[in-house]
């Protein structure tokens, strides 16, 4: 068997240009609801426009120059319109039942693009290197470790997730998009629901088995009028509009990108709270020393569906020491020039656990009544052996940037895992930035976006949990495995929502499509003064009568 | 766009002025979408009429190619 000639001869026969780039659409395309769609692929087509020129020419464009902010902020906005449009075909699709009469996995790798498009813009907002992508990032992080995810994707790292920004995750959207067309194209537009329930169960008892190839558009379009289209055209439109759209509003209103918190500048504008946070990481004592997977073996922070944490399950897959990683190894570095320091090194290592345990009580103690002055920490004499020359130089470092960059550090010359600085800053620097922009507690960090912009909208529904009882009372310390636990199931339903007996009819007896097929069913009622008009009775096998088959393919010519 | 981010709330229930706005636009936009038509000239039924009626109704465009 000649394999290159049974794959062309079977592309010939399913997909059929005149199916893949139709000139005509039925008459009862009448509704702007069917625009969505379209506006949907333009916007992705901008987004990957203005994505291959953000990735062409990297983050300081982006950043720094007018031009590069213009793009990021078409891009921004670009985004915005995708969801915008996404959400609005979906919800159309499904008023129309459009998973009728075969085209079940139409639904499905629709469905499976909306949650695909989550990811890949949940990645964009975590790889925009800014304080919203590390506010995004230390908000989102407790969720995907709550359910075993953050064991393998990190949230912090900021090349793992440009990666899955700009290659894993839109090849596996072109993909899907690619199918969903061909399917859209093949199937062609759902009929209207037949005007009474019997005969509606039979066209979808014939049209969702097989196809009979390759004149079944005709065949399923029977009895209906066709009417000239331009599909190209309308594209062309649709990415105009999104196009300007995009434009205006970056030019107009830009879009939001605050500079990143780097531990020097919370060092310098915070000294007494860069101590005490260190303090707490040494003596085990911080949130992130108590935390658990995939960090530590600790238990502060672990989730529970039941009796079963996924957490655990995961390990400790990003190991934190918090006292070395963040106190004792960047002293041991500087000391290597610093004989005082390597000296107070030397004396904390050889004392005793209890005896360090009570030198960093009595400094965090003398911490509440320390003063700053300029930026300089000044805490009041006392019996802290070599643990206040440790503190001293530590906040040395990381008022000069030291520290940020020994953070950083892998063996790698290029450094883009921002792990260790950011669950540093978690403790408290970002949640105290996020407090004076807004964004913390019931409105949930992932969702929103800084200053006034709209942030992920299409979020709310996987947020709104977090605001209602008992997730945000008595289950609240497993809300995020408890919640995303339900999004998953409620994801998976809405994906496989076409094989659900009953529940697949809801969209006939909600009724909107009564309004968007209007003219349909008045003309398949008959006019006035006309007699109701035979569509597709159910006693015409099968449905279409062949004679209304015969009457479109000679009309067609 | 450069103040502190707005919040509306009712009862436990908070979100953003921002996306709130947007939410309620889909609700707006999605609305008009089932009301409206799109503009421009189309064909005067949606079905095919039966010969027999097409032959007594004047408002069926018989030059319609299709």
């Amino acid at each position: 068997m000649n394999l290159t000639t049974a794959i062309r001869e079977r592309v010939r026969r399913w997909m059929p240009l005149e199916d893949l780039l139709p000139d005509r659409l039925p008459a009862f395309v009448r509704s702007p609801a069917y625009f969505f769609g379209v506006l949907t692929l333009s916007s992705l087509v901008m987004l990957i426009i203005t994505g291959l020129l953000l990735s062409a020419f990297g983050p300081q464009w982006w950043h720094d120059s007018g031009v590069g902010r213009f793009v990021n902020g078409i891009h921004f906005w670009c985004a915005q319109t995708f969801f915008f449009a996404l959400t609005l075909h979906l919800w159309t699709e499904f008023f129309k039942g459009a998973w009728r009469h075969g085209r079940r996995w139409t639904w499905v790798t629709g469905a499976l693009l909306f949650v695909g498009g989550i990811g890949t813009a949940f990645t964009g907002y975590l790889s925009q290197t800014n304080f919203d992508a590390q506010w995004i990032a230390a908000s989102a992080k407790d969720a995907l470790n709550g359910v075993l995810v953050g064991a393998f994707f990190n949230v912090m790292n900021f090349g793992q997730m440009y990666g899955f920004h700009v290659v894993i995750l839109p090849l596996f959207l072109g993909l899907l998009v690619a199918v969903h067309l061909v399917q859209v194209r093949i199937r062609g537009v759902v009929r209207p629901y037949a005007l009474d329930v019997p005969t509606e169960r039979a066209r979808e008892a014939h049209w969702s088995g097989k196809l009979v190839l390759p004149s079944d558009q005709v065949r399923y379009y029977a009895g209906l009028r066709l009417m000239p289209y331009d599909l190209i055209r309308e594209g062309l439109i649709a990415l105009a509009f999104v196009a300007v759209v995009g434009i205006v509003l970056a030019g107009t209103l830009s879009s939001p990108d605050d500079p990143p918190l780097t531990i020097q500048q919370y060092a310098q504008e915070k000294p007494g709270d860069f101590v005490t946070t260190a303090t707490a990481e040494i003596s085990g004592t911080s949130i992130l020393a108590q935390y658990g997977p995939p960090y530590n073996t600790g238990t502060g922070s672990v989730q529970y569906l039941g009796p079963v944490s996924l957490q655990q399950l995961g390990g400790v897959t990003h190991p934190i020491d918090t006292g070395q990683t963040y106190v004792l190894e960047p002293l041991t570095i500087a000391a290597q020039s610093d004989p005082a320091l390597a000296t107070a090194l030397q004396t904390f290592a050889a004392a005793s656990a209890d005896q360090q345990t009570k030198w960093e009580d009595a400094y965090a103690t003398a911490l509440g009544t320390a003063t700053t002055d300029k930026g300089q920490l000044t805490v009041p004499a006392g019996d802290y052996g070599p643990y206040g020359t440790l503190m001293n130089r530590l906040l040395g470092m990381a008022t000069s940037g030291a520290l940020d960059g020994i953070l950083l550090r892998s063996k790698g010359f290029y450094q883009n895992d921002f792990t260790k600085p950011l669950l540093f800053l978690a403790e408290g620097a970002l949640p105290d930035k996020a407090k004076a922009a807004n964004l913390l507690g019931s409105q949930w960090g992932m969702m929103n976006e800084t200053h006034n912009y709209p942030g992920q909208s299409w979020l709310w529904l996987y947020t709104l949990w977090y605001q209602l009882p008992p997730f945000s009372t008595t289950a609240a310390a497993n809300a995020d495995a408890l919640i995303w636990l339900l999004m998953a199931v409620l994801t998976l339903l809405l994906v496989i929502f076409p094989f659900i007996p009953f529940l697949n009819r809801l969209p006939y007896h909600l009724g909107v499509h009564r309004l968007i097929w209007r003219e349909y069913y008045r003309d398949a009622r008959g006019a006035p003064g006309k007699e109701a008009l035979p569509v597709a009775p159910p006693s015409a096998p099968p449905l279409v009568p062949l004679s209304a088959v015969e009457q479109t393919q000679e009309r067609l010519g | 766009m450069g103040d502190s981010a707005q919040y509306f709330q009712v009862g436990f229930l908070v979100i953003s002025i921002a996306n709130l706005s947007v939410i309620g636009l889909l609700v707006l936009v999605f609305a008009l979408a089932v009301l409206l038509r799109i503009p421009g000239k189309h064909p005067v039924s949606t079905i095919d009429l039966p010969e027999a009626l097409v032959a007594g109704d004047p408002t069926y465009n018989r030059k319609d190619p299709l």
